[in-house]
């Protein structure tokens, strides 16, 4: 079920309605979570169920014998990342897979078509899958790498695996972090509950109001029967979608702060405003933090990192952005946009020995933060087109300089959007450099007024509901 | 302020704002939260009735079932849909809905467009009819509640919304109002859906094969053609090759009845639809031809 629905508020009622008694003992605890987060995600279809079970319970068995058989801990941690890595290429990667062999087939002269024999459980997509098998498998990582103890019991694993606020797009949480939570009773008292409640509302406002109504034009852009040619539409249609997979995946990721909050949990910050970046490293410690992260310690440190040459880090540091980019979609144009930002990165790096390329060219922070916004922008065509000719040829309307046809009454509604969006990074760039601006808001509890504004534009100025852009990786 | 303080004074501003926002919200062309109840309820309803009207939104909008089966003493319902086609689900649909009085009406608004290619995929009825069971539920009894909380526009707020207003009938009758006409809106959408998009002769085939089958059932069959606009006419008789005549003769061949109603004197909004007393008009005329059939 998504969060901003009907049964998930019926839902969170009944779970906090309970909590509190639930939460009094381990056992009773670790299951109460276990079942809520089962019937929160066998919602959408319980056969997943099935698919995360199987996930966690190799996860959790590999884990424990790794300690108890240390002769054999390689073997066991292979399997586990054969279990965990072959259920992602099947559930995720089938198709992909089998086209990439029917082009490099056809390519040779034979004609095959795996594509076609793909099974219907692989063209659907598991919410989530992405998610919860990295998160598992950085569990048997870090006990493989002797930095975490493995739980003994079953019912503390899954509901570390599961818990329902962050199960399905994150944050990616490490075991270190919320094992150790889980294995206490942890109350949260008003402030923290306060802070639950901003969390949550301000998520919603981002997904409902921001993402869901910027949607709008978007999705009606990209759609093949659009034949809209103007070079300013598609430059809106372009930083329209940076703000409508921002406000998505930020609001989802808040909401599941908020609500982890409200229990007693501490999730950490997944989403830090990316787009007041002005360099493109500094975008990724502030975008997706916690998958940022991820790849980090698990793909680009274990390969080398920074410690091998600068030639190397290059290498390492665009290999991790390519595989990045095939976790957010088993398709060419996410691996071209993965591609892309490895340019960009590897731009900066080279040109930034001392100084950054930006500073190089005498730009002002205004101009530095604008510049990375704009490269960033480009790169989400590559992740929102359909194809890699559809991809290819926006990029040609966005430099064509056509005027094309009026569209600003079209799509009047989603402009308005589009605009508040970024007057709100724009006004949280001046509270984050201004101590007057902030002091103030800290004295007047200006914080009420807009959670509640927040709130009730959620009810009433929502969007058409869509789901979360990331549950589908 | 406490947490706790601000706790109780969050929930008692959301509570002032959604209800002062509920109460004075700009006035919108129509229910969101009706609109999807109407639809749910139209395509899962176990009702029957005596006049059943079939169509595409030329005849859910210019069909008032009120006014088409006054003084019959029979209940009728329009069960017409966007882009509803003659296919023979949708037939077969309709004739579900019939029931079991001495004198069953069928009426059909028969569109050149209802008998293309295209329109033979049903798409909003099967889009309808394969809603999961929560969907279903919600729809039929969650939303109706909920219409306090119909969305609001920026253009709702700028004035800049449409004039076109649209009350959700519970007979399923769509009262369409709108005091703007732009008779080439019409022309333009038409003309794409239209192009390359031929009239499936199976389809027509199947039409009279059913009219016939109603007809030994001695169920009454009304058809017509919703009356448009001239030029419009001409678009669709031009792009789809659709001889009214020839369909008439056929259907009439058939045991079916044909209802030749002019466009002269009535009035469309947008070059396809007729206005709300246009609407009445033709409702009129087609309650004065079956009266005169059931009584018969």
């Amino acid at each position: 079920m998504v969060f901003n629905s009907i049964p998930f508020v019926i839902f969170l009622i009944v779970f906090f309605a309970l909590w509190g008694f639930m939460n009094r003992e381990d056992t009773r605890r670790w299951t109460f979570l276990v079942v809520m987060s089962f019937i929160f995600y066998g919602w959408w279809d319980w056969r997943f169920l099935f698919l995360v079970v199987g996930s966690g319970l190799i996860d959790y068995y590999a884990a424990l014998a790794i300690v108890k058989w240390p002769n054999w801990r390689r073997t066991f941690f292979i399997l586990s990342l054969a279990g965990n890595l072959g259920s992602l290429a099947f559930f995720k990667y089938y198709l992909f897979i089998a086209t990439s062999l029917d082009y490099f087939f056809n390519w040779l002269g034979q004609e095959t078509d795996f594509a076609k024999t793909a099974p219907g459980v692989t063209l659907a997509g598991v919410a989530g899958i992405s998610f919860y098998t990295f998160q598992s498998m950085s569990y048997t990582i870090d006990v493989y790498r002797r930095r975490l103890e493995p739980t003994k019991n079953v019912l503390q694993f899954f509901s570390f695996l599961v818990l329902f606020p962050q199960l399905v797009a994150g944050p990616i949480v490490r075991a270190k972090d919320l094992l150790t939570q889980l294995a206490q009773r942890r109350m949260s008292d008003a402030h923290q509950k306060w802070n639950g409640i901003k969390l949550f509302a301000y998520g919603l406002f981002q997904k409902t109001v921001l993402a869901d109504n910027i949607g709008v034009m978007v999705n009606r852009a990209y759609s093949p029967s659009n034949l809209e040619e103007g070079t300013l539409f598609w430059w809106l249609v372009v930083i329209g979608f940076g703000f409508q997979i921002y406000c998505d995946f930020s609001g989802y990721s808040l909401m599941a702060r908020g609500i982890a909050k409200y229990m007693g949990y501490h999730l950490k910050i997944n989403f830090n405003h990316p787009y007041l970046s002005d360099r493109f490293k500094e975008f990724w410690s502030r975008w997706h933090i916690s998958l940022s992260t991820w790849f980090r310690d698990y793909v680009y440190i274990p390969m080398g990192g920074s410690k091998k040459g600068t030639a190397k880090a290059l290498l390492f540091m665009s290999l991790t952005m390519i595989i990045s980019g095939l976790w957010h979609g088993a398709w060419y144009t996410f691996l071209c946009w993965g591609a892309l930002h490895a340019i960009y990165l590897a731009t900066e790096r080279i040109l930034s020995v001392r100084k950054s390329p930006t500073d190089r060219f005498g730009l002002s922070k205004f101009g530095r933060i604008l510049l990375v916004f704009l490269c960033v922008n480009l790169a989400w065509n590559f992740f929102r087109a359909d194809t890699f000719g559809q991809a290819i040829e926006i990029y040609e309307r966005l430099f064509s300089f056509r005027s094309g046809d009026a569209f600003f009454l079209l799509h009047f509604n989603a402009l308005v959007f589009l605009i508040l969006a970024i007057i709100i990074e724009v006004a949280y760039a001046f509270y984050l450099y201004s101590g007057k601006i902030r002091m103030t808001f800290f004295k007047k509890s200006y914080d009420v007024v807009f959670c509640s504004v927040a709130l009730v534009m959620s009810l009433f100025f929502r969007g058409p509901a869509a789901e979360f852009i990331y549950f589908q990786f | 302020m406490s947490a706790g303080k601000k706790i109780v004074s969050f929930i008692c501003l959301s509570i002032l704002l959604t209800v002062c926002l509920g109460l004075f919200r700009p006035q919108k062309s129509y229910s969101e939260f009706s609109r999807d109840h109407f639809w749910t309820l139209k395509t899962h309803t176990s009702e029957k009735y005596g006049i059943v009207i079939y169509g595409d939104s030329r005849v859910y909008r210019g069909l008032a079932p009120e006014f088409v089966s006054s003084g019959t003493g029979l209940s009728c319902f329009n069960f017409g849909y966007s882009s509803g086609s003659m296919s023979q689900r949708m037939l077969d649909f309709a004739d579900s809905h019939l029931d079991d009085t001495k004198t069953p009406v069928i009426v059909l608004g028969i569109t050149p467009y209802s008998l293309t290619v295209d329109a033979l995929k049903d798409q909003q009825f099967l889009q309808e009819l394969n809603r999961s069971g929560y969907d279903k539920f919600q729809r039929m009894y969650i939303d109706p509640r909920l219409v306090f909380f119909d969305k609001i526009e920026p253009t709702d707020l700028f004035g800049m919304g449409t004039t076109l207003s649209e009350d959700h009938c519970t007979d399923g009758w769509v009262k369409t109002a709108s005091p703007e006409r732009n008779l080439s809106a019409g022309l333009e959408s038409y003309k794409k859906s239209l192009s390359g998009n031929p009239i499936d002769q199976k389809a027509v085939d199947g039409l009279i094969r059913q009219i016939a089958a109603w007809g030994k059932q001695n169920i009454t069959v009304i058809a017509y053609r919703p009356p448009t606009f001239d030029g419009m006419e001409a678009l669709e008789d031009e792009l789809t090759g659709f001889d009214e005549n020839e369909l008439a003769s056929e259907i009439e061949a058939a045991g079916g009845f044909w209802l030749d109603l002019p466009n002269s004197g009535l009035v469309t909004y947008d070059g396809s639809h007729l206005t709300l007393e246009s609407t009445i008009d033709v409702s009129q005329a087609i309650n004065f031809r079956i009266k005169k059939l059931i009584n018969r």
